[in-house]
């Protein structure tokens, strides 16, 4: 080790110490290459949160693995899944992870000349992190100065319409209007007179806020000082607003649909996937990563990108190269219905200055399918599986957001909750590991993930070619996949079309969002062309939309489920939502009089 | 090329109410009439939910015989086809435009698109049922949890089995039905949850489907949460108190495998709304006046588009009603316009159809009561009329009729329906 690495590792020493020193009774550390390991004991959750953060939050720290201890902690929940010897594949490179930065790197090693695989347990792409996200395509300005996942950000978002348009995704610049309220800077509000706390509001507060986006090189920032120019924007936000910030470049996606036509692009240039595919270790040579062992076998490789979202850290620590400890922290989301919609069309949020500490409660934003979400709160949680919705989560968006816009009155059609996986310093940390070769940490990738996302892959690019691996450009990459036909978007002249051609398309499967058999026939054609292997209907939903409508599938569950059946040859009733152990159904309907309520299935 | 079609009057949904509207308006000797159905169960059978209740109950009234739903529906059907209703099966209205003189519905079948005109158009789409979001159940969002119908579909038309332990959500009918459906064929229903300290459905029904199969009904009970990853392993519930607030320390895990949400219906009015039609807040349905006409001229509405009812007959009573007043327009008729009445809700009412009276003709009101009440009286001051009921229940639609000229004789813009205590 050389000897400034070693005068960083002392002086980093130091300053845990110093944050750490009502903790050092129950709690040790040590520092190697600037990663922070703790050990001992905490009081409680909290506490072993509040330990990482501060650790975390000291300057020069790269990672932080947090193994302090605390009541209650549950034991590691990992399944016993059995390891196959078989060799099932060879390449240069193994992505472990399908979500939208596993799919953004297949998509861009897609254009060259390397053999390159997409490793996810799950039945399909995007099943993680990425389906329960609010889509926004953020600005950049709202992160921290001086963050990796700043700079991605800004660099990414600059990136979407070229990407949208080649994939056929649909993405919106809608524009962010943040408003300064009388609520924005509470900690000054009943130390200034009136007055002079609105002269804050309404000079200070922009000002700022444009010379950070000066810094951070964010376009087209400005402040609206007039009200009725903002009523005019969105009318039916809350009267106490006396400024806000328009940010031209925020944009929204699907994030589902981007990384589904992320695979899809990718697959049709060559990339290989494996589903339903767990990484259970690696093989190494001389300290470097030659292979990933599954349950389904080995996959030979130079290198393995670590993209595994939630799991990032259990993956590196299986590789050898713990480095951070991911802790999850909660997003719950409300989505309103469609005639929302006249209720809003920016991404609409309230500045609130200082910022307060890590938490976001999100924004209220309009869908690029028409919906309005509300959220998502960020919640610490001990659990990386816990995606549940709470009533007090819900009741919490909704005394925010009333406040925000007052006169909205949409109706509230699902509640849903995702995790992101986040890292105690609080960045995305993305470098080859520091102890062993062949293995790149993409990890802690939360909000604003998918925004950096092609920023980030481009980023891993360049570590590859750094790593050693060749990268000639494929000449025949196709950059451009044809956008799937979404009938309820075309004219009535295109749809008598379609219907003429095959009757199909005349057969309405989902009738809150209009969608036609056709169009669940086609996901089910494009999920096997990826390699898909078990057709879900949470599959079908992500690409066609049903069951997203006001009756929530009660009308179409069995449709979709029916054409499943028919398609792929299994039983109508062994068809999942998400994969095995999620049946729709136990069996043939006199199944429990034949053999008992337990014995069955 | 897009089909463009005419019709005396189109008919939307081929569940009780249209089909008994199409049979009346032939009936009364008009020519071209269509029911366009979507029916999204059983090729080739009409009916709406109708098929798939297998249970009795249904057509005491209308038929004077106690009938399945399924059977109540083939009736329905052959009657329908006999007397030379136009059916236009397996085709969705996706869009509803009208002005003064023109009502055009868009249809799209596996012909094609399909623009239909008309000179009337009775609207009997039917209800949907609430889901578990909009009864604010919050938790994990695992396989395994259904609303009545779609578990009644499971079972009854693809002959699939949702699950092994069950709580049913909900004690209308609906559940009631669902609940004792579940214990017939092996399942083990844990309980049936109800928020409201009195049971939602019908005493008959209480007493056939929970007491003869031993399943607990739990009254001012809230379901929080669902638990389970994959598939349900339980729900969460606590008592409330009177104002349906959750009691502190009375939360418990009931484990299941199946929840079962029968938390009422919510009229199906979509196009109605796109169309401009005036929407009444507490039946979910259009506001109609004594013709069962919507604020759309010429559009009419019944069944449970309209209202929830909780008997077919009236459902199909209403297809008969809307039908006379189709006829009646396209006859030439003019529906009165001026001193109009709007119907107010007094004490202990939920909901009453029609909203708007003309007092043209005599009218049958659909009224629900929002608690249970005995020796009760429901008075029409303005009118004078009283009816004396030992015991009303937000359970049971009351139906009562009203003289037209009663209507006439009141000087006053509004009627008002009270319910007194005797």
């Amino acid at each position: 080790m050389n000897v400034v690495a070693r005068l960083k590792d002392r002086w980093i020493s130091w300053r845990v110490s110093r944050v750490l020193k009502r903790y050092l009774d129950s709690v040790r550390f040590q520092v190697r290459d600037s990663i922070v390991f703790l050990h001992g004991s905490a009081q409680s959750y909290e506490e072993f949160l509040d330990i990482g953060l501060k650790v975390g939050s000291v300057r020069g720290v790269e990672g932080v693995v947090n193994e302090v201890e605390w009541p209650g902690k549950a034991p590691e929940g990992r399944r016993e899944v059995a390891a196959s010897k078989a060799l099932i594949g060879d390449y240069d490179v193994v992505i472990i992870g399908a979500g939208i930065i596993g799919s953004m790197i297949a998509r861009e090693l897609s254009k060259y000349e390397i053999r390159v695989a997409l490793v996810d347990k799950n039945p399909d792409v995007a099943m993680g992190v990425t389906k329960a996200n609010n889509g926004i395509i953020h600005s950049g300005l709202e992160e921290p100065l001086g963050k990796i996942k700043t700079k991605l950000c800004v660099r990414g978002n600059a990136m979407y319409d070229e990407l949208a348009r080649e994939l056929g995704v649909r993405f919106k610049r809608i524009g962010g209007l943040w408003l300064i309220t009388l609520r924005s800077m509470p900690k000054l509000k009943d130390k200034l007179p009136m007055s002079l706390y609105v002269f804050m509001l309404k000079y200070v507060v922009p000002l700022i806020v444009k010379m950070k986006a000066m810094v951070l090189g964010v376009p087209g920032v400005r402040a609206i000082r007039s009200i009725d120019e903002v009523k005019r924007l969105e009318p039916h936000v809350c009267d106490d607003v006396v400024a806000a910030i328009q940010v031209p470049t925020v944009g929204i996606v699907e994030p589902y649909e981007l990384a589904i036509a992320l695979v899809e692009n990718a697959v049709e240039n060559g990339v290989d996937t494996f589903f339903e595919t767990e990484v259970l270790g690696f093989e190494k040579e001389d300290n470097k990563v030659v292979g990933v062992i599954t349950n389904r076998g080995i996959i030979r490789t130079k290198i393995v990108i670590n993209a595994a979202g939630l799991y990032a850290d259990v993956i590196a620590e299986l590789a050898g190269a713990k480095e951070y400890t991911i802790h999850p922290r909660k997003g719950t989301i409300l989505l309103f219905d469609k005639r929302s919609m006249k209720y809003l069309s920016h991404e609409v949020a309230e500045i609130e200055l200082p910022r307060p500490p890590r938490t976001k409660g999100g924004a209220i934003n309009p869908t690029v399918s028409g919906n309005v979400m509300w959220g998502p709160t960020a919640i610490e949680v001990s659990s990386k599986e816990d995606t549940s919705t709470s009533r007090e989560d819900v009741e919490l968006l909704i005394d925010k957001f009333a406040k925000t816009i007052p006169s909205f009155k949409g109706k509230l059609m699902r509640i849903f909750a995702g995790v992101r996986p986040a890292t105690f310093n609080e960045d995305f940390i993305i470098r080859p590991a520091k102890w062993v070769k062949g293995f790149i940490h993409v990890a802690g990738i939360q909000s604003p993930g998918i925004a950096a996302a092609p920023a980030i892959a481009k980023l891993v690019i360049n570590i590859l070619r750094h790593e050693g691996i060749r990268l000639v450009p494929k000449k025949n990459f196709k950059a451009t996949r044809e956008p799937e036909l979404r009938f309820n978007e075309l004219p009535a002249e295109k749809q008598d079309e379609l219907i003429r051609r095959n009757p199909e398309w005349g057969n309405v499967v989902c009738q809150c969002e209009l969608v036609t058999e056709a169009e669940v026939i086609n996901a089910i054609e494009r999920m096997k062309r990826i390699g898909v292997k078990t057709i879900t209907l949470d599959g079908v939903k992500f690409r066609t939309r049903i069951m997203m409508g006001n009756c929530q599938g009660s009308f179409c569950r069995l449709r979709v489920a029916s054409i499943i059946s028919r398609h792929c040859g299994i039983d109508l009733w062994k068809v999942s939502l998400r994969g095995g152990g999620s049946e729709i159904g136990v069996g043939d309907v006199k199944v429990l009089l034949q053999t008992g309520v337990s014995k069955s299935g | 090329m897009v089909e463009k079609l005419h019709f005396d009057v189109v008919v939307l949904g081929g569940g009780a109410a249209g089909l008994a509207a199409a049979t009346k308006l032939r009936e009364l000797g008009i020519d071209r009439v269509v029911v366009i159905d979507y029916h999204p169960y059983v090729d080739g059978l009409l009916g709406g939910i109708l098929p798939q209740c297998i249970h009795p109950g249904f057509g005491v009234h209308y038929f004077r015989e106690d009938l399945t739903g399924s059977e109540f529906a083939f009736k329905l059907i052959r009657r329908a086809e006999k007397i030379g209703v136009e059916i236009l099966s397996d085709a969705y209205a996706s869009k509803l435009r009208t002005t003064s003189r023109t009502i055009e519905v868009t249809a799209l079948s596996r012909r094609g698109l399909m623009s239909i005109s008309s000179r009337a158009l009775i609207y009997a789409a039917g209800a949907r049922e609430r889901s578990i979001f909009e009864i604010g159940v919050a938790g994990e969002r695992p396989s395994g949890v259904y609303t009545a119908g779609e578990a009644q579909a499971m079972m009854d038309l693809h002959g699939i089995m949702p699950g092994r332990e069950v709580v049913v959500v909900g004690s209308g009918d609906v559940g009631l039905i669902m609940a004792r459906r579940f214990a017939l064929e092996g399942a083990v229903v844990k309980a049936v949850i109800e928020l409201m300290p009195w049971p939602g459905g019908l005493t008959r029904n209480i007493v056939q489907c929970l007491r003869d199969y031993n399943i607990p009904l739990l009254l001012s009970h809230m379901v929080t949460r669902i638990i389970g990853k994959d598939r349900v392993r339980g729900i969460e519930v606590v008592r409330v108190d009177e104002g349906l607030r959750p009691i502190a320390g009375t939360h418990k895990i009931i484990n299941c495998d199946t929840v079962i949400i029968a938390a009422g219906l919510i009229p199906r009015v979509e196009l109605l709304e796109e169309a401009g039609a005036e929407i009444d807040g507490a039946t979910g349905g259009p506001v109609v006046n004594d013709y069962l006409e919507t604020s759309l001229h010429n559009v009419f509405a019944a069944g449970n588009s309209l209202i929830i009812n909780d008997l077919v007959d009236y459902a199909a009573e209403q297809g008969e009603q809307a039908a006379i007043s189709a006829h009646y327009v396209i006859s030439g008729g003019e529906i009165p316009r001026d001193n109009v009445k709007r119907v107010t809700l007094g004490r202990n009412i939920r909901l009453a159809v029609p909203q708007l009276l003309t007092g043209a003709q005599d009218v049958i009101m659909y009224i629900r009561v929002k608690r249970p009440e005995e020796n009760a009286k429901l008075v029409i001051p303005e009118i004078g009329d009283e009816i004396k009921f030992q015991r009303v229940r937000p359970a049971e639609i009351i139906r009562v009729k009203v003289k037209g000229d009663d209507i006439m004789r009141v000087h006053d813009d509004k009627i008002t329906i009270t319910l007194e205590t005797n």
